[in-house]
């Protein structure tokens, strides 16, 4: 049985087929502007990857920020849902959840394989992709070597952590007065760990704790925050599909729980399609 | 010592009295420890502008004042893991800094099972025996002790009750009256309360004699006050500030007392010899409400860069204008007493108010009646983030002063605790800005034939 | 307004148009007063044949006058109240009844009688505990309230008429408590957005009409064939909710409203002023005791549980009779009051093995969106 779980996230879409035990597929890609296209585009080619009709997908289940845009959903279940699913798949012995993502950031308290709480941050930008980008241009430092170069540093900045937008122009501050930019990205990461770590605490830290989203990979913000935590945390190989797994997961276990004529009656209303905005169809 | 952190602003202050007026807090946080090793009882409580001090002191209570507490710990940059763990108990960020402070030092005490943390600012706060709350003036000042339940399980919370009537409904006939047996009444209970708590008698005599002290310093504090009408003014704000310590805090210890005589002495001498708080005094402006602690230096700053010398401020630390004979004569019960001057404090401004045809009196009315006795060319209104009792009303008093008194009133946000809300070189445009404002009203004020 | 609507039709169309309807109202000749909260006595309105109208806000509406009087960092709610106020949406009132109820609501009601007349203006101070003392002093606060009364509507306010009144606010509060009855069997025979504009639209009615209204949709209710699908039960705790859209969104994420403590919910209705020989004893015991807003300092109990069980054990009983599955803790930004209640309700309820979720929100339209997610992942996760 064949079933596919993809996560559109504000930033980064993200799609995984797998069968009863393992995955079969991956794919990840930048949202952009078009949802609805960009699902398409994922479902299609990661059907090629693993060789897959779409016909032969039992169930879909759709999640994150646009998940009510992918008209050939079975079934639409929130980000924390998944995540949650997805890591207990992976790390069963997980209690506490730490997901920083493009834009927002959660925490998900896990207990007996559902979850029991969570917090989420959406309006507050610490320690998210986009945080870092903006940082990153005006340091003048690409994304992904963040992370490595303010391990280099001995002496972190102290920045305030009371509010990134403040940390911006204190980064900038420090630049001026000639702090190292190491010392400035350690200091940042700092404050930004200090951040997440007090909306987590709010349901209270439990080991293991994982870290998920494009903020695992990090490796900066990671050591912050595990210095934060007091202890290691536990990293998915691949931090940004954990969400889209879950959803896999959620897809199998209906697809089990339908009937065979459900399950059929389901699949003759999907349409492989690139449904955009415009579409008389596309009003929900 | 605690190190100075490299942000904070501190004022030179232009009073000697006001540079030595550091001794009574360090003398407060002595006394609390000292009162700690001699096992003697601890109260937490709030501001309570004499209603409920003298009454715990009197039965053996030594007093310490998280409100206070949080001041020191921001001022000293220590707040900021208190306000996380508070954060991180689930205590929503825009609660008063103070109590979020406070919330996660008792947080922290908990955890440390009821031993101070080593390298709690100040020697941090004992946990108390009782905690003193107060329904005046704002709500997070007996809801702030009512969640520290989580953490100090078995203390009890005693909620002094003072009522709050409309500047209107004040002068209802006989309602001031009812309200303060109300507040006697009150006062009987909680010192019913405090008795069983210390399993002590109330010594009334020493009550009385506590009470004739404080009514000295207050009365002698509110003289100083009276100095400060001046021109050019004998005593600043950063000078109160200072100052005040002693007489919201500790009146009916001689040593305040005795300390104010020395205040006296000395803006009296200045207001004989016409000598100024500044050397170059410009403009005369008032500060509402509660300063920024962390930056008093500011209005040094002020004063050098623009002759601005801050005549009067912040209303609630002010000791109280004198009762009138025929109210406070004739009164023995010191309970009553109590209960007089207090409500009187929160009242004193009602008939200013009233005739400015405004509301409340208390936090805002002051102003109106201060602008007129101290010649003020301005205000300085400061909104503080996560302190919104002593914000909600200044937009209502900048509006007034500028509508009935023509004096303009500038806004300078801040905050009590987070030291960056307070944009200090922002603070400088708006502030220079305000000067050609200050002028141009001056001339209005002229033109209207007013007194200054 | 269309005489001919009844129910929850007539219910729903003054929701929509609560100014139009209190126009019409004056239209025959009665007099309308504005009063903010749950603590004015409305009874003594009534009693003068006055429709008491509550004062609230208007989350679809960017405040844009408040903010020359009233500073930004503040409940706002009463911000949105105050502010939609200087836009004339209450400029009918003949009258305006401020209280103390929290600093949000004393402060506001002073800025309004500031800068929006009426004729007949009250502010009613209420004490924070519950003492004996307290409940005198109130009761003398009412009296003086009621002499104001008395002076502008140059009449006394005669007993058999406060007697009449305060049992037709008990009969209204006895009623509202048969419509929260009827949200009790699974799937509730009332959605929440439907109590909420039943709620809403007799605040803005004389008690007779209320009433009628209320037995008229008690009537429709009760025989109506199960309405909606069987979602989660969630209980509202905190901070009032007066948008419709609000609840719709709630409710269109998984689960059903069942019951709400907020102030437009239960804490006005669920107890009855006990008839006392002196009436406004009664009344002052009522709304100092029995209106359940953290606004009041309620202590009892030598330690933490047993206080939290005198504050909070009715919510116990809540969540047991109307078999909740998990609450919503709401509290608008920069509410003080159950900003400082919250983590102790949520200690309280969690104990209870219930879920609760806590969501500080801005009070308007606009930024709604971005909780549908929360209360989709809420409802996921007490179904699971």
């Amino acid at each position: 049985m064949f079933v596919a779980g993809i996560d559109i996230g504000s930033t980064i879409t993200k799609i995984v087929i797998k069968n009863e035990t393992e995955i079969l597929s991956t794919v990840i890609t930048r949202t952009g502007a078009e949802h609805r296209r960009m699902a398409l585009q994922v479902m299609t080619d990661a059907l090629a990857n693993c060789d897959l009709s779409f016909e032969s997908l039992e169930c879909i289940v759709a999640t994150g920020y646009g998940r009510i845009n992918v008209p050939f959903a079975d079934q639409q279940v929130t980000e924390i849902t998944c995540h949650m699913r997805g890591v207990h798949w992976l790390f069963p012995t997980v209690r506490t959840i730490i997901d920083v993502g493009g834009q927002d950031s959660k925490g998900i308290k896990v207990k007996d394989g559902r979850q029991v709480d969570f917090i989420m941050n959406d309006k507050c930008a610490a320690g998210t992709g986009r945080f870092f980008e903006v940082i990153g241009d005006v340091l003048g430092v690409k994304l992904e070597e963040i992370g490595p170069i303010s391990l280099r540093s001995e002496k972190p900045a102290d920045i305030s952590s009371l509010c990134t937008i403040f940390a911006e122009q204190e980064a900038l501050l420090r630049l001026s007065e000639g702090t190292s930019v190491e010392d400035i990205l350690a200091g940042l990461l700092k404050a930004n760990a200090a951040r997440i770590h007090a909306m987590v605490s709010k349901i209270r830290i439990e080991k293991d704790v994982a870290m998920t989203g494009g903020g695992a990979k990090n490796i900066g913000l990671v050591k912050a925050l595990e210095q934060k935590i007091g202890f290691p945390m536990v990293l998915p190989p691949e931090p940004l599909i954990t969400g889209a797994l879950g959803a896999a997961l959620i897809a199998g276990e209906t697809a089990r729980s339908l009937r065979t004529e459900e399950l059929r009656a389901k699949k003759e209303k999907r349409r492989l399609e690139a449904v955009t905005f415009f579409d008389k169809d596309s009003v929900r | 010592m605690e190190k100075e952190a490299v942000k904070t602003l501190k004022s030179a202050k232009t009073l000697n009295t006001a540079r030595e007026a550091g001794y009574f807090g360090k003398k407060m946080l002595m006394g609390a420890i000292k009162a700690q090793e001699e096992g003697r009882m601890i109260g937490w409580s709030m501001v309570t502008w004499w209603q409920g001090d003298f009454i715990a002191k009197a039965l053996g209570i030594h007093l310490v004042y998280p409100e206070n507490y949080g001041a020191f710990c921001a001022s000293v940059r220590k707040a900021e893991p208190y306000l996380e763990l508070a954060d991180s108990e689930g205590f929503p960020n825009t609660l008063c800094g103070y109590a979020r402070n406070c919330l996660g030092f008792a947080k922290s005490l908990k955890d440390n099972d009821y031993v101070i943390p080593e390298g709690a600012p100040g020697g941090g706060l004992a946990k108390p025996a009782v905690m003193i709350a107060s329904g005046t003036a704002c709500d997070a000042r007996y809801k702030w002790f009512q969640s520290l339940g989580r953490y100090l399980d078995d203390v009890p919370v005693w909620t002094l009750e003072l009522p709050q009537p409309g500047v209107k409904e004040y002068f209802l006939e006989g309602n001031k009256e009812k309200n303060v047996q109300f507040v006697v009444k009150e006062l009987r209970e909680f010192v019913s309360f405090l008795e069983n708590l210390t399993q002590k008698k109330m010594d009334y005599d020493k009550l009385s004699e506590m009470l004739d002290q404080a009514f000295k310093t207050l009365r002698l504090a509110h003289e100083v006050d009276l100095l400060r009408k001046a021109v050019p003014s004998p005593m600043v704000s950063q000078d109160f500030w200072s100052v005040m310590l002693p007489h919201l805090y500790l009146p009916d210890d001689p040593e305040a007392y005795a300390f104010y005589q020395r205040v006296y002495e000395e803006v009296k001498h200045k207001v004989d010899n016409k000598i100024g708080a500044i050397p170059n005094e410009k403009y005369r402006v008032m500060f509402s409400e509660l300063p920024p602690w962390h930056s008093v230096g500011f209005f040094d700053e002020l004063a050098q860069r623009f002759g601005i010398a801050m005549v009067i401020e912040s209303w609630n630390y002010h000791a109280p204008t004198p009762m009138p004979e025929e109210e406070i004569g004739g009164i023995s019960d010191p309970l009553e007493i109590i209960a007089r001057l207090t409500y009187h404090k929160g009242r004193e401004h009602n008939h200013v108010a009233r005739e400015f045809d405004t509301s409340p009196g208390y936090f805002n009315a002051a102003y109106l009646q201060w602008a007129q006795d101290y010649r003020a060319d301005g205000l300085i209104a400061h909104p503080l983030m996560s302190c919104r009792p002593a914000t909600y009303t200044l937009m209502e008093t900048r509006n007034r002063l500028e509508e009935k008194l023509k004096v303009p009133g500038v806004i300078v946000p801040g905050d009590i605790v987070d030291l960056r809300v307070f944009n200090i070189d922002e603070g400088f445009s708006k502030v220079e800005a305000f000067i050609e404002t200050m002028d141009h009203y001056r001339e209005l004020r002229k033109q209207a034939g007013m007194a200054w | 307004m269309d005489a001919n609507k009844k129910g929850l039709a007539k219910a729903n169309e003054i929701y929509n148009s609560r100014g139009a309807y209190a126009r019409e109202v004056k239209k025959q000749g009665k007099r309308v007063f504005g009063y903010f909260c749950c603590y004015p006595p409305i009874e003594l309105l009534s009693a003068l044949d006055i429709v008491p109208v509550r004062i609230l806000g208007d989350m679809d509406e960017p405040i844009t006058l408040a903010d020359n009087c009233l500073p930004p960092v503040m409940c706002i709610f009463c911000r949105s109240a105050f502010d939609i106020g200087m836009k004339g949406q209450y400029d009918y009132f003949d009258g305006f009844v401020g209280a103390h109820a929290c600093d949000g609501a004393e402060r506001t009601s002073f800025i309004w009688s500031n800068y929006i007349k009426s004729p007949c203006n009250f502010h009613l101070d209420i004490p924070h505990t519950t003492h004996n003392s307290a409940v005198d002093f109130f009761k003398e606060q009412i009296e003086y309230f009621k002499a104001e009364l008395e002076k502008s509507a140059g009449e006394e306010i005669k007993p058999e008429a406060l007697r009449k009144a305060i049992s037709d606010h008990n009969h209204q509060r006895a009623l509202v408590r048969q419509l929260y009855e009827l949200r009790k069997p699974d799937p509730p025979l009332l959605t929440g957005t439907e109590m909420l504009k039943i709620l809403i639209a007799i605040m803005g009615m004389s008690v007779a009409e209320g009433n009628l209204l209320l037995t008229e949709v008690i009537g429709e209710v009760k025989t109506r064939e199960n309405v909606q699908e069987k979602k989660r039960r969630l209980m509202i705790w905190g901070s009032l909710i007066d948008n419709a859209v609000f609840t719709e969104l709630i409710e269109s994420s998984g689960l059903n409203i069942v019951i709400e403590d907020t102030a437009i919910g239960t804490r006005p209705f669920w107890h009855d002023i006990v008839e006392t020989e002196d009436p406004l004893q009664g009344v002052a015991e009522h709304y100092l005791k029995e209106v359940l807003c953290p606004r009041t300092f309620r202590d009892s109990g030598s330690n933490y549980a047993q206080d939290s069980d005198s504050r909070f054990g009715y919510l116990r009983d809540f969540a047991k009779y109307w078999k909740v599955d998990g609450v919503f803790a709401n509290i608008i930004r920069n509410c003080d009051v159950h900003g400082y209640e919250a983590p102790v309700v949520k200690d309280y309820l969690t104990d209870l093995g219930l879920p609760v979720i806590m969501i500080e929100q801005d009070y308007s339209t606009t930024s709604l969106a971005s909780l549908r997610t929360r209360f989709q992942a809420f409802a996921e996760t007490i179904g699971s």
